[in-house]
């Protein structure tokens, strides 16, 4: 595909403005709070009883391959699991029963967060943040080069590392054509313990603010996700800390993409001020190196002149002594002929 | 070459120390919980900020080597009473004088014990303020209870009835100049031995240490049985549960009515009846009740909140949820056994409107009236009716079955169980008064008189989020999976309650 | 052919470092061919959790910080005006050249569909990411560099015009060329400030593009040093200049290296203070941080003045090997050894040796198109047909 220059350097510049445009929240004084209505999900890991119906669920709903180990294998939970190529959500335990207290699960998937860093590092733009809630990925731009998982703070994404002509990144799509169709998300539809609740997600903040109220001594007051890192599209509740279901707590409420690209502001300012500066540098050497090839040839010059000089003063003096000499040389040789002629007139 | 080895060596001596002093301030180990009987030895209110770690004693081994007659060593013992604070260490000295006498008390045995080559303790001043391990010494608070109580007064039955109880429950007679019994005014101990001495009343610990302990060990001293001497043997809960508990408890009389009503003279709710005697075996100590001196909750919690009470207010005080001293605090307790928790577990904190009536049962009295007599309350709740139409003996629950069979519940046997633990409790009982109320357990938020409706009639199959209203399934799920796991009945799989259903293939 | 041919009797194209560099690159092509047909699985150890490994922390990152050699030297003797530094401009842009050629075949490996490579120029873009600036960063430097390389190209080639050409745009490539790399190397260490709970805090820091840059400059300096003492030795019948003025040349660049070091030290330093991290240099990371810090910064920073004020020439190459250890061992820790640090022991990533071989056949090709090139283009001396470049 060929470009023009103009239409080169106009994307130069359009990349430029673009790259501002987006890192330049830190001059505004307006807030997005995002698409009202969106979507969002209630996770309540008390009432999560690790029956991984979801799993078997998302499997279905994806066309992906069922769970390979079947739900009521409770030896799944000894190792905790993290999402796959082919696997969009998992359930871990993070804590045994002990008889008093029940077991705690967690289920694991992309958390669809409301300003996604995957989004902001993809340098193809193939993920798309939905007024709906649900961030979309495009296959068909993805160049393969796994920055989004390497961003992701919940290790959410996942790749096909064996696939060698179209892998693609892996991850929950919280069912968007399905949530299109005013369905719910396949995992909503099959907990059978209510653990996952789907609605507005402003809706669903109230909702886990009024079970806190209700049940205090089951909750910890704080409903994870609601401003984790500008806040997620999944909302968590639990009994036990979040750190303990490998949860980051207490983390800023600003989000990772302005965290992390506040830096890409100071690209315009290089490249509008380096050009200048630099050619300054050079005109400043160029404009030494002439001075100082002028002192130098002013230099050679001089000496030069002094030399010549000196060269004619050498002469004059010379030519003054050779003057001088002849001029003795001739008194003496008038003398002499003088006075011999003196002495033959008198004999 | 020298300058390159002078300059190696500077920059060599220059992060040695950098990173030496970078690495010394980790304290990576953590902190251990030591067991009763070691005694941190701070004093930060004498010495201020500390130069070295503080050194944490082992006071049991110190008794167990030195044995029960060396207590002088440290101890004033001053007519049989032991005062139990380190005899040196007097309250006027200055820090560099205090640690002085530590030290010279303590070093000054070892190194005796060292030169006549017994097993002694340490010389170097890090082995005893050690650096890297912080042990907190916890002392579990001793506990005084019923049965403890009722075993000391036999000990001290065949004195006076003036001197019988003085040791515990004195009052100090500003004429006698000492301190004397009073009958019916018996009080706590820490009632009125605070955290601190207080002029001549001394702390709880002091005051407690030296009653106990001088008695205990003049008993050990005469060869009869006595209480612990050790440190363990009062603060270490291991050591406590083996300490021998009296079958039956005589009752601790002092005035306290059967029954009464509790009220106020102003009239302002239906009277409360209220059971003293069968509450007093629910309690270990009367202080369960009586925080604060045997005193009516009244006194001190009035209507608005006074500062005798701590701001708590008179209906805070009885109806407190999450307080252990109030009435309603201590039944929502009970409630969380596993038998009650099935249902009560679910509900939430405050749901329960028409729970006042359960104990406001007493009439209403006018201002001046006077009280009419308390008596028991002997209702009983009306037994269970059979099975019927409105109260079946199975459900079958098969509206929503795709996976799994229907299931089938077995509906009058669960009413019968959870209606027995509640005949079981006198305050499940009482508190109820009614069969219909146990119907709400389940079919909750609806009328359970004559017949409640069934759950899919408020559960449709989509959930309402809006309003936090499950769908069927998890409601059915929620429902028994949660009283199944609050009350430890290990149904709690799949098939235990539906049948897998054959697949289609 | 090449240097030291016939001495041994063999055919002139089988020497020892032929085989070795032949049988190194076989290899390389053998376990990129499996990658390309069976996927990254077979030959990488990269997982869901550890997406990036050897490929990109040596390839593209440390890759673009050891060919930063190039904008440096030519910044230094066209911008700035250090003639003196003339006789190593044109091994360093190639170098440079050479080395952000490699770093795009290592990215062609390692991405998983490499053909799509141009798709953020004519597809699509994703403008708010720091990968997409320094994917066009690189792709207008690589130009940069192969436009600063064809002027020795042209001399070889005798094309009288085009040489001209060429040199009359020197200026202007140089400038563009800093302003580029002062971009994307600071840049590659901004693309991990999305990550805070991912890299641990000692080398997770605002101050990260700045460190980058400057460890890059300094990377720059040894690189050229080093190969400096390789190529010296390898084309010594080429060079034109003294064994003195070439001393002198790397004295200076000693001199520069332990300014920049000094400099990279201090920014590390307000870094570790702008976070507070003193605390942490106590932990077991914190030891390792040091071990990088001071075995890599601080020791070589004072070796090469050293080497400057005591003109000893080995030591400055010893410093300059340091140099290139410590940023190489940086941007592996930056990328998956102080990466995921939170990540239990058994989910984190070794390098496979599939992934080594490739990684080490990538840096012979290197070596053997650099000695292709210098062996017949006027990359060590000057070409007596045309002016030096001024």
């Amino acid at each position: 595909m060929s470009m023009s220059r103009r239409g080169f350097l106009g994307s130069l510049a359009a990349g430029a403005g673009a790259l501002s445009a987006g890192a330049a929240d830190a001059t505004t004084t307006e807030h997005f709070e995002g698409y009202p209505g969106r979507y969002g999900l209630l996770h309540d890991t008390t009432l999560c009883v690790g029956c991984r119906s979801c799993e078997v669920a998302c499997a279905e709903v994806n066309a992906l391959p069922k769970p390979p180990q079947p739900i009521g294998d409770l030896d799944v939970f000894d190792e905790v699991r993290r999402t796959s190529a082919t696997a969009f959500t998992v359930v871990n335990q993070y804590r045994d029963g002990d008889g008093v207290e029940p077991p705690v699960y967690r289920k694991l998937q992309c958390m669809h967060c409301n300003e996604p860093c995957c989004a902001t590092v993809c340098l193809v733009h193939a993920f798309t943040k939905t007024p709906e809630g649900p961030i979309l990925y495009d296959p068909e731009v993805c160049i393969g080069c796994r920055y989004c998982i390497m961003a992701c703070p919940y290790y959410a994404l996942a790749y096909e590392y064996d696939n060698p002509i179209d892998p693609r990144v892996m991850r929950c799509t919280m069912c968007y054509p399905r949530i299109k169709e005013g369905l719910n998300p396949g995992c909503a539809d099959a907990c059978p313990a209510g653990a996952i609740t789907f609605g507005r997600r402003e809706d669903l903040i109230e909702v886990a603010r009024d079970r806190i109220r209700k049940f205090p001594d089951r909750y910890i007051n704080h409903v994870f996700g609601e401003y984790e890192f500008g806040g997620t599209s999944w909302l968590m509740l639990a009994g036990i800390p979040f750190r303990e279901l490998d949860l980051h707590e207490g983390v800023t409420h600003e989000s990772l993409p302005a965290i992390g690209t506040s830096y890409l502001s100071v690209v315009p300012l290089i490249v509008t001020i380096y050009p200048g500066l630099l050619a300054g540098f050079y005109a400043f050497t160029k404009r030494k190196d002439k001075l100082a090839k002028a002192e130098l040839e002013a230099a050679l010059a001089e000496a030069r002149a002094r030399g010549e000089e000196e060269m004619k003063a050498k002469l004059s003096q010379a030519a003054e002594r050779a003057t001088k000499d002849k001029e003795r040389a001739v008194q003496t040789a008038v003398t002499k002929a003088l006075a011999e002629k003196a002495e033959g007139g008198q004999s | 070459m020298t300058p390159i080895r002078n300059t190696f060596l500077l920059a060599v001596a220059i992060a040695f120390p950098v990173a030496a002093t970078v690495v010394a301030q980790q304290s990576t180990a953590p902190a251990e919980t030591a067991p009763a009987g070691m005694i941190l030895m701070a004093y930060p209110e004498r010495f201020g900020d500390l130069e070295r770690p503080p050194v944490v004693f082992d006071h049991a081994r110190h008794t167990t080597s030195l044995g029960a007659e060396e207590c002088t060593q440290c101890h004033l013992i001053a007519e049989a009473v032991l005062t139990p604070s380190f005899a040196a260490a007097a309250a006027d000295l200055d820090p560099g004088a205090l640690m002085d006498a530590f030290h010279d008390r303590c070093l000054g045995c070892h190194g005796q014990r060292a030169t006549q080559g017994l097993d002694s303790g340490p010389l170097a001043c890090g082995e005893c303020h050690r650096r890297t391990n912080t042990i907190l010494p916890e002392q579990a608070p001793m506990e005084f209870d019923y049965s403890l109580h009722a075993r000391h007064v036999a000990v001290f039955k065949d004195l006076d009835e003036a001197d019988q109880c003085r040791s515990c429950h004195h009052v100090w007679d500003e004429e006698s100049k000492q301190l004397v019994y009073v009958k019916g005014q018996e009080d706590a101990c820490g009632d009125c031995h605070l955290e601190r001495d207080e002029g001549k009343t001394l702390s709880l610990r002091n005051a407690s240490h030296i009653q106990c302990l001088s008695c205990h060990l003049e008993r050990v001293g005469e060869g009869k049985q006595a209480g612990p001497t050790a440190c363990v043997g009062c603060h270490d809960p291991a050591h406590r549960e083996a300490v021998v508990k009296l079958e039956v408890v005589p009752r601790l009389v002092r005035g306290q009515p059967d029954q009464m009503w509790i009220h106020r003279a102003d009239g302002l709710s239906r009277l409360v009846a209220f059971d003293h005697a069968a509450h007093e075996p629910r309690t270990d100590f009367c202080t369960s009740c009586h925080h604060l001196t045997v005193q009516s909750c009244g006194s001190c919690h009035t209507l608005a909140g006074a500062r005798e009470g701590g701001g708590v207010t008179l209906e805070e005080a009885y109806h407190g949820a999450s307080s252990s001293l109030s009435c309603v605090g201590c039944h929502r307790k009970e409630q969380a056994v596993s038998a009650c928790a099935g249902c009560h577990g679910g509900l939430a904190a405050n749901q329960n409107g028409s729970a006042c009536v359960g104990c406001h049962q007493g009439p209403w009295l006018a201002p001046g009236t006077e009280l009419p007599a308390a008596v028991p309350d002997t209702s009983e709740i009306a037994p269970l009716p059979p099975s019927s139409d409105d109260f079946p003996e199975t459900v079958v629950i098969d509206v929503l079955s795709s996976t799994y069979g229907p299931s089938t519940l077995p509906h009058r046997k669960i009413v019968v169980r959870l209606d027995e633990a509640v005949r079981k409790s006198r305050l499940a009982s009482v508190l109820h008064g009614n069969v219909e109320i146990g119907c709400e357990g389940c079919h909750h938020h609806s009328q359970a008189n004559p017949r409640p409706p069934q759950c899919r009639a408020c559960h449709g199959e989509a959930a309402q989020a809006r309003t936090d209203r499950p769908g069927l399934k998890v409601a059915y799920h929620r429902q028994c999976i949660g009283c199944h796991q609050r009350m430890g009945i290990d149904k709690l799989g799949c098939t235990d309650c539906h049948a897998e259903k054959e697949t289609v293939s | 052919m090449s240097g030291a041919a016939s001495d041994s009797g063999h055919n002139g194209i089988f020497t020892p470092f032929n085989l070795i560099a032949g049988v190194i690159l076989l290899g390389g092509a053998i376990i990129l061919s499996i990658r390309f047909t069976t996927g990254l699985a077979a030959t990488t150890n990269l997982s869901n959790t550890n997406p990036w490994g050897l490929w990109i922390g040596f390839d593209v990152m440390a890759g673009v910080a050891l060919a930063a050699g190039g904008f440096v030297i030519s910044s230094a003797v066209f911008l700035f005006g250090m003639k003196e530094y003339q006789p190593v401009v044109r091994p360093a842009l190639l170098t440079g050249f050479l080395g952000y050629s490699l770093v795009v075949i290592g990215l062609l490996a390692d991405l998983g569909r490499p053909w799509r490579l141009p798709y953020p120029f004519i597809k699509q873009a994703g403008p708010t990411s720091p990968l997409f600036e320094v994917s066009l960063c690189v792709a207008l430097y690589l130009t940069v560099l192969f436009i600063e390389t064809t002027p020795a190209i042209f001399e070889w080639l005798g094309l009288k015009w085009w040489r001209r050409l060429v040199g009359q745009l020197t200026v202007v490539l140089t400038i563009f060329g800093l302003m580029l790399s002062t971009m994307h190397q600071s840049t590659l260490g901004a693309m991990f400030m999305v990550t805070p709970t991912k890299l641990h805090p000692l080398w997770y820091s605002s101050q990260i593009p700045v460190q980058f840059f400057i460890s890059a400059i300094a990377a720059g300096i040894s690189m050229i040093i080093i190969e400096g003492w390789v190529s010296h030795r390898a084309f010594h019948h080429q060079v034109q200049i003294t064994d003195d003025e070439f001393r002198d040349i790397n004295y200076g660049l000693a001199k520069g290296g332990a300014v920049v070091l000094a400099t990279y030290l201090a920014v590390k330093l307000v870094a570790l203070s702008i976070e507070n991290e003193w605390r942490l240099l106590g932990t077991g990371w914190g030891a390792w941080y040091l071990v990088e810090l001071i075995g890599c910064v601080v020791v070589p920073c004072i070796l090469f003045a050293v080497a400057h004020r005591e003109r000893r020439l080995g030591l400055a190459r010893v410093a300059a090997a340091l140099t290139v250890i410590g940023v190489v061992l940086n941007r592996f820790n930056v990328s998956f050894i102080a990466f995921n640090y939170q990540v239990p022991h058994e989910m984190r990533y070794t390098p496979a040796w599939t992934e080594v071989w490739v990684t080490v056949s990538l840096i012979t090709l290197g070596v053997v198109v650099f000695r292709w090139f210098a062996s017949r283009m006027p990359i060590m001396y000057d070409h007596p047909d045309y002016p030096a470049l001024h």
